[in-house]
């Protein structure tokens, strides 16, 4: 009676249709490690709403962004088959691969990071204006206040402060840009390592 | 793994076996470097700081950025030359106002309604006659544009890297590198035009009503006011920590609803605050020895008191002559006291010494932080030529403020001359961010500057350093800032936080090794802890050491012998008891967390995840028994209060106004009987000095008055940027 273990056969009809390993260990680690410096960066320049218990914040927004990170990866996966062909016999190759992989993880981690911002600008912008109508009017009118919304009336100091709370955002991911693209080549690069040098981008049951 | 065996071989991977496990193993030691790395590097590091925890690794990570992306830069204050030259100024005991005269005053000081201050919409909640007290001294305090000078000496303009550097004049003339100059006076906010303010001596039984009356838009000698103080020129200020009816006690929230109806009394108004000198309750046992007057205007506290408004209070009780100022009766603490006719008194050998650090302008540093907007004349952001030499400050919410000029009553290194006998030393820190502690100690080589022994950047704070500098005397430790101790304690040194007071006793008649001490003996009361920005130190007595790091304050010149009636007894005043059945209050408790975020282009403080309300009652975090509950008190209840410093890196000196509190529990552990850290918990205090992550349980009550009052991190750049809470106490 074969096996899957003893029949070659069965073995190869029983792979995945995707290169498992390889995506999921790199979307893991990219997931966890922008959602790392996502995080970080929330602790920064983050809204006041947010900044309590990162840990948990970490584990919950890089669980959720795994599946895009996954995506992202088995998109440059594909990529590569079609640029490099199924089988990455040089370093160049793989090294070209691993780079795709990253710069498409850089990508996810990124647009995570800018919409975190917008998010947190928000928020921020709320606070902001509620700050500005509690603090700098009269009691009376502080006491009615729930929520502004109206940018109109955000002004002067308010405006300003607004400002600069955007200036903080935009600094924060000019600087993030090169961290996680940095932090995705350190981290590809260890799995490609791991794995012997080699990175697995084949899709197709028949591939040798 | 599997696929990979069933492509074909070819010489490459032949001869790249080899490279397979190189690369495997470079892998696999990258990351054993990199656990060791963090263990052995990171780990001690984050552990120091108290961020040794999943959501303190964040913390650190965080605070890592935020010191990439705010900019905070200071300056480096010119070195002062000759330190140690300026005499220590003692400041004497202000005169009350003949009760002649204030009768005469357009509105006089009283009970009615409208009298509490000039917009005429208070009342004081309680009169000094409804407790069976005299009707107040009355003292008159104008809040005044003037200068202040640091000191006398020449000065040497040095860089951040201590090399000589550049200077400039008021009218940005520039001075090559390597000329001595003369400071320019500083331009401050002064009670009476002077720094620090006056000292009011006053006794418990005897209230006081200061009235402070705001003449900050008088510029009668022409000042610049530079880019820092309360834009708007309003103050208001707060008895720290009196027990005082909220309308008398600075709270910003009170004077935002109430009261002035803004962040504080603008030019032109005036406000009297009621000083019953009363304890809480009536319990003699809550009685206090040593308060302070500071500013608390919303927002720009930390500026305005960095800009001079500090005075001093000490409190006597002249109740069977304990504490009355006279050695000779009572706890026979050391005093002379001489009553005045003005109706003051002084007391000799009784020594205030406020701690103050600043920094002076370099002419060359960008003038910038979130706050420029409301100071549109400075034009920033840019450098300050014209203002080279003043006082600068900035907010700085990220790092918090420290001063690389350390000192003690408005003067840099002072020396005091001190007759052979015991002293009373009543310490301050005044500083907006800065943390000492302080030990007496003897150097035979004397001062060195920092910048003679090639240090630089950082290390350059505090200017002078004793190299040979060694403990020579013990402090007895005799009151905290919720007054004396059960029993005295004897220190080898103690920490200073800001806002908190420490008094002790010190007998400069002989070493702590016996040998006595001769005329002409120096002494340096020296900081041996270092903290080059507001977070934190980096080195203290129980940190880690740092045996190069000993900035000498005051010189200490051991002069004539002088009779000397005190005594150290072996208690002093007992304090009040805790009920039994304190630990059945722990699962209701009230818990606050601070930490922080950030608004407006800069870091803000947060208390339970919020900013300060000055509209609401705080809430308390989820406690034990799953209740959320209000900071809101019944008059004369009594509760536990849980302060938990969240982290980041940071340490908080929190203080709570209205009463004492006296900390159960530290970090989960009942310390009613008090660990070796903290030999001082059992005491009373207004502050909780949380370490990184620290957590403590007060007890406290909330006795006599009712209304809202303020609880607030006094690092004063945390308090700024919405650190504090407001809670009430109901009828």
């Amino acid at each position: 009676m074969s096996t899957v273990a003893s029949d070659p056969i069965l073995r190869q009809l029983s792979r995945p249709a995707v290169p498992a390993l390889t995506v999921v260990g790199m979307a893991t680690l990219m997931a966890y490690g922008d959602g790392f410096l996502l995080t970080s960066l929330q602790g920064a320049t983050g809204a006041i709403e947010l900044s309590s218990g990162p840990f948990v914040h970490w584990l919950r927004d890089s669980s959720l962004l795994l599946p895009v990170f996954a995506l992202a990866v088995l998109g440059a996966l594909a990529l590569a088959r079609r640029r490099f062909g199924q089988v990455l016999r040089s370093p160049k190759r793989v090294v070209g691969a691993a780079l795709l992989v990253a710069v498409a993880g850089s990508l996810v981690g990124l647009a995570a990071i800018v919409a975190s911002s917008a998010w947190n600008y928000h928020l921020q912008v709320e606070q902001i204006q509620l700050r500005h109508a509690t603090h700098d009017t009269q009691t009376e009118q502080a006491q009615t206040v729930t929520h502004v919304h109206d940018p109109a009336a955000c002004t002067g100091t308010c405006a300003e402060t607004r400002r600069q709370t955007l200036a903080a955002h935009v600094r924060a991911v000019g600087y993030a840009v090169p961290v996680v693209l940095a932090t995705n080549v350190v981290l590809v690069g260890w799995v490609v390592a791991v794995r012997g040098g080699r990175i697995d981008v084949r899709a197709d049951r028949s591939a040798t | 793994m599997p696929e990979n065996r069933a492509m074909p071989q070819s010489p490459t991977d032949e001869g790249g076996m080899s490279r397979r496990a190189l690369l495997r193993v470079g892998a696999g030691g990258a990351a054993f470097l990199g656990f060791y790395g963090a263990h052995s590097l990171v780990v001690p590091s984050l552990a120091r700081r108290g961020l040794l925890s999943p959501d303190g690794i964040f913390g650190a990570a965080s605070s890592a950025i935020a010191d990439g992306l705010y900019r905070e830069d200071l300056p480096t204050s010119p070195l002062i030359l000759y330190p140690f030259t300026d005499p220590l100024p003692i400041p004497k005991a202000l005169a009350p106002v003949p009760k002649s005269v204030y009768s005469a005053w357009a509105k006089p000081p009283g009970p009615g309604v409208g009298q509490q201050n000039s917009s005429g919409t208070e009342r004081h909640q309680i009169w000094p006659t409804q407790l069976g007290l005299p009707d107040p001294i009355v003292y008159k305090l104008d809040l005044l544009l003037r200068t202040h000078q640091f000191t006398t000496s020449n000065v040497l303009p040095i860089d951040a890297l201590g090399q000589p550097a550049v200077s400039f004049d008021s009218s940005s003339k520039r001075f090559p590198a390597g000329v001595q100059r003369n400071l320019p006076d500083s331009t401050i906010y002064g009670f009476n035009g002077t720094f620090p303010g006056p000292r009011i001596n006053v006794e418990y039984g005897r209230p006081v009503l200061v009235r402070f009356d705001n003449h900050l838009h008088e510029n009668p000698l022409g000042l610049d006011r530079q880019d820092f103080g309360s834009p708007d020129w309003s103050f208001l200020t707060h008895l720290h920590n009196g027990h005082t009816a909220p309308e008398s006690d600075g709270n910003p929230h009170y004077a935002m609803r109430y009261g002035p109806k803004a962040k504080g009394y603008a030019p032109g108004m005036s406000v009297d605050n009621l000083y019953l000198n009363y304890p809480a309750g009536g319990d003699d046992r809550e009685k206090q020895t040593f308060f302070w007057f500071h500013d608390h205007r919303m927002d720009h506290t930390g500026s305005n008191v960095y800009k001079g408004l500090v005075g001093i209070y000490p409190l006597y009780d002249p109740k069977n002559k304990l504490d009355a100022g006279d050695e000779r009766y009572g706890y026979r603490l050391p005093g002379v006291r001489t009553n005045n006719p003005d109706g003051s008194f002084d007391v000799a050998y009784d020594v205030p010494l406020v701690f103050y650090d600043c920094r002076l302008d370099d002419g060359v540093t960008v003038h910038q932080d979130a706050h420029d907007l409301e100071f549109p004349l400075a034009g920033n952001p840019r450098q300050h030529p014209e203002w080279w030499g003043k006082t600068f400050f900035k907010h700085m919410p990220n790092h918090g403020f420290v001063g690389d000029i350390m000192t003690v009553n408005g003067t840099a290194f002072p020396v005091m001359e001190v007759k052979r006998r015991k002293y009373r030393l009543r310490f301050l820190d005044a500083s907006v961010s800065r943390v000492y502690e302080l030990a007496l100690m003897s150097s035979t080589q004397g001062p060195k500057s920092a910048v003679s022994l090639g240090l630089v950047g950082t290390e350059l704070e505090g200017q002078w350093r004793i190299p040979d500098g060694e403990q020579c005397m013990r402090m007895t430790q005799i009151a905290t800032d919720g007054g004396l101790l059960p029993a005295p304690i004897p220190r080898d040194s103690l920490e200073l936080w800001p806002a908190k007071r420490r008094e002790v006793i010190v007998d400069f008649t002989r070493y702590q090794d016996g040998t006595p001490t001769t005329k002409g003996d120096v002494v340096y009361l020296t900081n041996i802890m270092k903290m080059p920005d507001g977070r934190m130190w980096t080195n203290s007595s129980r940190s880690v050491p740092d045996p190069a790091y000993k900035v000498p304050l005051l010189k200490i010149v051991i002069g004539d012998k002088a009779p000397d009636n005190s005594v150290i007894r072996q208690s002093l005043r007992a304090l009040p008891p805790l009920p039994a059945g304190w630990r059945n209050l722990l699962p209701g408790r009230t818990i606050f967390e601070v930490n922080r975020g950030s608004i407006g282009g800069e870091i803000e403080w947060l208390i339970n995840g919020k900013e300060f309300d000055p509209i609401n009652v705080a809430t308390g975090l989820l406690n034990p028994a799953g209740a959320t509950p209000l900071a809101q008190q019944k008059k004369n209840s009594f509760n536990l209060w849980e302060i938990r410093n969240g982290g980041g890196g940071w340490v908080h000196p929190f203080h709570l106004h209205e009463e004492e509190h006296r900390t159960v529990m530290r970090n989960g552990k009942d310390v009613t009987t008090p660990e070796p850290g903290h030999p001082d918990d059992r005491s009373k205090e207004d502050l909780a000095a949380l370490d990184p992550g620290e957590s403590v349980i007060v007890y406290r009550g909330f006795r006599d008055f009712v209304g809202p009052y303020v609880a607030h991190c006094h690092n004063l750049v945390h308090e700024d940027h919405a650190m504090m809470f407001g809670w009430e106490i109901v009828p």
